[in-house]
Formats: C-alpha cells, structure tokens, sequence
C-alpha cells in the first residue's frame, strides 16, 4: 500500500504490525456485522454465511497478533535465535487451511456446473457422494445490497491483504504475510461471487460463477501449497535452498585467500538465514580474520537483498590437506656452490627432503651411498629430482616406486632447496 | 604513461607457480605476450653438468625452464624471455616501469616496483575489482597513486583511494572528511587530480578506523578489491604499513619503488 507524503510518527505507526492487525480485525468486524445483519435481514444465506466465516476470521487475527507479540521477543540464553519460528506455525497452518478451502470452494463450484446438465450431475452423483447445490436466491429488492455488501468486501480486502502483505515484508513477520494472503483470497471468492450476482441479474447467466470459481479455486490452493510448504521448510530446517547455496559458495570462492568451500550448510530460522561455512584458506591467521570479514559482508550483502531479514554466518578456516611426502634431491658438492647432479650416478650427496604443502620443510644431507636406491626405499623417498633422467636408472627407481624427475635448473634453491648458510 | 612490463623470478615451488601464473595473467591484461622469467646461474658451472648437456649450461637451463614455464597450469601468454642472472638476484637492475612479481623482494629491494601475489593465481582471477591506494600525509600516496593509477589506465580498472584518519577533538563533525588535516587533503586533491588526468575511474573513501593497514584490508575486501597498491614511507624507520599489510593481507599488494615512477 502507498501511503503519500505520511509525517514520520504516522508512517511508523502504520507500518506497525500491530496497527496493520488491528486495522485487519476491524475490518472482519465491521464485514461479519454488515454481512450477518444483512443477510439475515434479507434472508440470503450465502451472505450470512460469509459473515460467520468473517467470525473465524477475527478469531486469526487475533491469534496472528499474539504470534507476532511472540515473535517479537528478544533472543535469550534458552532462545539463542529468539522465537520467530512461532510465525511459521501460523504459515503452515493458514497455507493448510487455504488449501482445504480451495478444494471446498472448487467441489461447489463443479457442483453448480454439473446443475446446469441434470442428467449428467444425476450420474456424477451416483458415483459421488457430492453436496446439495445452492442456487442464488435473489429478488430486485436484495440485489442493491448483495452488490453493495460483497463489493466493498471485494475492495476491502484487495486493499487491506495488500496492506498486510506489504508490511509483513518490510517487517519480516511471516504470519502477517500468509495472513495477507488469506486475506486476498478471500476477496478472490468473493469477487467470483460479485461476477455471478451480476451475471445472473444483467445476463440471466448465473453460471458464469462457476468456471471462474474454478480458476479462483486453484489460485487459492496453489497460494495455500506455498505458504504449507514454506512453513514445512522452515520447521524443518530445511536449506535456504540450492540458488542461494550456490550464490553463497560463489561470494566465498570470490574471496581473497579462498582456496575452497569445503562445507555449506544453511537453513532458516524465521525470516534469518543461517549459513555454516567452512572455508580452506593457506593464508596465516592473521590473514584468516580478514577473510571471515570479506566473506560476511558479501554474504549479508547477498542474503539481505533476497529476501531475508536477517543472517547468521559462522565460518570456520582449515588449512588444505598438507599432502606430507618425502623427496629427495642428487646433488654434486665436490666444489664450491652445489649444483643439481645430472644423475644418480654421478652425485655426490643425496639430500631428503619432508616436504609439507609442496614446500620442503625440513632436509637432511648424506653423502652418496653404497646403495643410494636402497637408502631413498628406506627413507620412503615418493620422488628423485636429477638433472637429466637415465632410462637404466629411471627404471631401477620405478620397481623401487620412486618416480625420476628432471629438474629444469641445476640451482637447488631454484627447486625449493634454500639452505641459509652457516658461519 | 609508459605501460608496465612484467617481470617474475622463476621458483620451482607452489608459491613460484603462484607467482608466474600471476605475472603471465598481469602481462595478458596489460596486452604483453610476453613475460621475462628470471632464473639464477653460475658461470663456474660444474663440468659435469656442463658435459651432459653438451652446449652452454645456462642456454641448456633457459630452454628447459621456458619449457617448463609454458606448460605450467595457469600460464597466460605465448611468449617466455628467459633472463640468466649471475649475481644475488637482490642487485638484479629492471627498466623503470617494470613491475616484478615476487614474495622474497618486496622486503629487499626498495627500488623496484614489487607484486607479491600471495594465494593469488591471476589480478582477476576472482571477478573484477578496483585498485586500492591507501594514502596519508605523505609523499608515499602519491608514489603509489601514480602508479595504481598508470596500472589502472592500462587495464581499464577504478582506483578507490582510501585514507584513514584520527578524530579531531576539536572539530564536532561526524563526517570523517572534516577530520583530516591539511597535508592529507592536499594529498588526495593530488591523487584525484592524477586519475582525472589519465581518465581513470576513480572513489575516495575516508574512514576514522583505529588502526591504518586494518582499515585498508577491511576497505579491500569490503570493496572485492583486486590489488592494494602502497608505497614504503621514506621517514619511517619502525612499523611500516608495507610490512604489517604483507603480513596480514590476503588481497595482492603492489609496493611501489622509492625513487623511481612508471608515470
């Protein structure tokens, strides 16, 4: 609803939740009056009945009320999340009531179709146990009222479910919402049967009604299968669903320092997101607050925009798998400055390296052995890096399980082999 | 404005790998085919390697590292100038407008305009972002801005300039801007003036955040930034803002030469 140009104090009072409510209650009030009074006055039991549904209907707003209040409670020690998950009991039960009034709403509607071909709703019947049909008892007296009383509910309804939908938006109360969507049904069926009261007195066409209740019927159960299921998700702890999963996957791989998302797991807790990451990162923990950061605030950013009210995002850093192994290096140290032998053979040290994240992270030098391939088996040597591979020696190696690699410089701390010099 | 070239030193290690792969995808954006390897040698080279490999030991070891160079995963351009050094790399001479990819340099060699990549494999490799330039009083904004701002025209990236300033006691104003003092207005006039002159997008963001090199990496990655670009304070002698973001940063940092410019 647009409100133009409110004072700050009335735009806040009416986009109070509250206030929307009690505006809603109003108006079930003020309708149920009118429609009671009315329909028994001119002893039209369609109306009458309407107004008693309106009856119910106050009875919902008073109970979405005091679901909000609920909802509206601060978190706390035993609530950490707070309680606004209340409002998705209401959400399940009105898509739930929606649903059985769509398919109550759809069988009269077949019911007033099949009346108007007696043989074929003679032989529907026999097969189905289906409810008296109704017909619309309207005289040239009642017909003003009939069109005045459901008209105005028409736009009452329309105007007020729109209202309702709108601040329950902006406010994140779900129960407001699904309540708004009632609301816009029940003005649906009520403009069906606006159409067929005029049908009938402009066209002599009554059955207008029906088809078109059909339609409405439908709308409103798929209305009422959403805000079901919706409702189902949220107790349930389902995802937050698999588009935002991958988009918030995306947010984190385009962090800085994210070297993978390696667990994501989400759910909603009233209209807030829950998001549990779990990232691998190489960088140090001085770098990993800053990642966290980087992730949070593109991941709100994301989650704030679609949505959601709110967000909770817990991340965790580990570090990639440290692939621990061992190589080892033939270097020649008969001169000064080593130098990467050019093969096995010819060294005259073997230097063992544990290499962590594919750096060496600690080394030991021998000199050549009697039985070098011996030795690089016994200290579980994975590869052996020379300058040139020998066929004879490469194949030695391999029945040993030690891969032969060449190394494309003679400069050991090229290869990772930096060793600080000692006085 | 001199484009940049790109220099890199070749390590046979995953931060080696990390950090060719960036300069190959710096020196395809920048629109270079090529990209000069740096890579040790010894003129005294042992005889028996020079008696395997039949010719000059350090033309042998250019092929054999530009050949290991190309197939690497992630390296971006065609060509490969393998450049043999002799000496300690750390007195190794680069033209001025040369950016040298390398971790080790950044805390050796004042003189160079040095990247360090850190986990980084490429400028864009996580989506297009700005260049970031912190900047304070003093003259190393400027060094700094000149260069984000010569690399942010060549690729056609914004700069946000970022300065973080202390609350004024005597100046009542919540806006940060009314905080600054004059030396640091007159520092991003001259920064703004800069990528307005060589038609550079460009955002100025001032901050009152407690701790300098924490508000530039929050602004970093705040901002999806693709590269902080500082320059080393000549006066300061303990604490530098270079050493404590390399430390720290997760985002690419850019540290720009002390006595030389690209502009």
């Amino acid at each position: 609803m647009k409100i133009s140009n409110p004072s700050s104090s009335v735009r806040a009072a009416a986009l109070n939740p509250f206030v929307v409510m009690v505006v809603v209650t109003v108006m079930y009030i003020v309708k149920a009056m009118c429609k009671i009074t009315m329909g028994t006055k001119i002893n039209s039991p369609m109306v009458a009945g309407d107004g008693w549904h309106n009856v119910a209907d106050i009875v919902e707003a008073l109970a979405v009320i005091a679901v909000i209040f609920v909802a509206r409670l601060p978190s706390s020690k035993d609530y950490p999340f707070g309680r606004k998950n209340i409002e998705f009991f209401t959400k399940l039960l009105i898509g739930a009531g929606l649903a059985l009034m769509s398919v109550r709403f759809a069988v009269s509607s077949l019911v007033g179709l099949l009346s108007l071909s007696p043989g074929v709703d003679q032989a529907v019947r026999a097969v189905l146990p289906l409810p008296a049909h109704e017909p619309l008892i309207m005289s040239a007296g009642t017909f003003p009222w009939i069109v005045g009383i459901t008209a105005s509910s028409v736009l009452l309804s329309l105007v007020v479910s729109r209202y309702q939908i709108f601040v329950g938006k902006q406010s994140g109360h779900a129960s407001l919402v699904a309540d708004g969507e009632e609301t816009a049904s029940d003005g649906r069926i009520e403009l069906v049967v606006l159409l067929g009261v005029l049908g009938e007195y402009l066209f002599h066409a009554a059955w207008i009604e029906y088809p078109l209740g059909l339609v409405v019927a439908f709308l409103i159960g798929r209305t009422g299968v959403e805000l079901f299921l919706d409702g189902w998700r949220v107790l349930l702890q389902h995802s937050i669903g698999s588009d935002h999963e991958e988009a918030v996957r995306a947010l984190c791989l385009r962090t800085a320092g994210v070297v993978e998302v390696s667990r994501l797991k989400t759910f909603r807790v009233g209209p807030t997101a829950v998001c549990m990451i779990t990232v691998v990162s190489r960088h140090n923990n001085g770098a990993c607050s800053y990642i966290k950061y980087g992730i949070t605030h593109a991941v709100k950013a994301y989650l704030l925009e679609n949505d959601f009210k709110g967000c909770e995002i817990e991340i965790e850093i580990k570090q990639p798998d440290a692939e621990f192994h061992r190589v080892a290096f033939a270097l020649l140290k008969d001169r000064p400055g080593a130098v990467i032998a050019p093969t096995l053979s010819a060294a005259t040290h073997l230097v063992i390296c544990d290499v962590e994240h594919g750096n060496v992270v600690r080394a030991t030098e021998e000199p050549q052995p009697e039985d070098p391939v011996a030795m690089l088996r016994e200290k579980r040597v994975r590869s052996l890096y020379v300058l040139k591979t020998d066929a004879t020696e490469a194949g030695k190696l391999k029945n040993r399980g030690i891969t032969i690699i060449a190394a494309p410089s003679y400069v050991p701390a090229v290869m990772g082999l930096a060793v600080p010099e000692r006085r | 404005m001199m484009k940049p070239s790109v220099s890199v030193f070749f390590s046979c290690t995953p931060g080696g790998e990390r950090a060719l792969a960036f300069a190959s995808d710096l020196a395809r954006l920048l629109s270079s085919d090529t990209v000069t390897v740096c890579v040790p040698g010894n003129k005294a080279v042992h005889p028996q390697v020079a008696r395997l490999v039949d010719v000059n030991p350090d033309m042998a070891q250019s092929a054999r590292v530009g050949g290991t160079v190309v197939k690497m995963p992630g390296f971006a351009v065609d060509n490969v100038a393998i450049r043999t050094f002799y000496d300690s790399g750390h007195t190794l001479e680069f033209p001025p407008q040369t950016i040298v990819v390398d971790a080790r340099l950044a805390a050796l060699r004042a003189d160079l305009n040095v990247l360090v990549p850190l986990d980084e494999r490429g400028l864009q490799s996580r989506g297009r972002g700005p260049l970031l330039v912190p900047f304070g009083d003093g003259t190393s904004g400027v060094r700094a801005g000149r260069l984000a701002v010569a690399l942010a025209a060549a690729l056609g990236h914004k700069v946000v300039f970022y300065h973080s300033t202390w609350k004024n006691p005597a100046v009542s104003s919540t806006s940060p801007e009314d905080h600054m003092i004059e030396k640091a207005a007159e520092t991003r006039r001259t920064l703004e003036g800069l990528a307005a002159a060589a038609g550079v997008e460009f955002e100025t963001l001032i901050e009152t955040a407690a701790d300098v090199v924490e508000g530039t990496i929050l602004c970093a990655m705040r901002s999806g930034a693709n590269l902080i670009v500082m320059a080393r304070g000549l006066k300061t002698i303990i604490g530098s803002y270079v050493d404590k973001a390399l430390e720290h940063s997760p985002v690419p940092l850019l540290i720009a030469a002390d006595e030389r410019s690209v502009a």
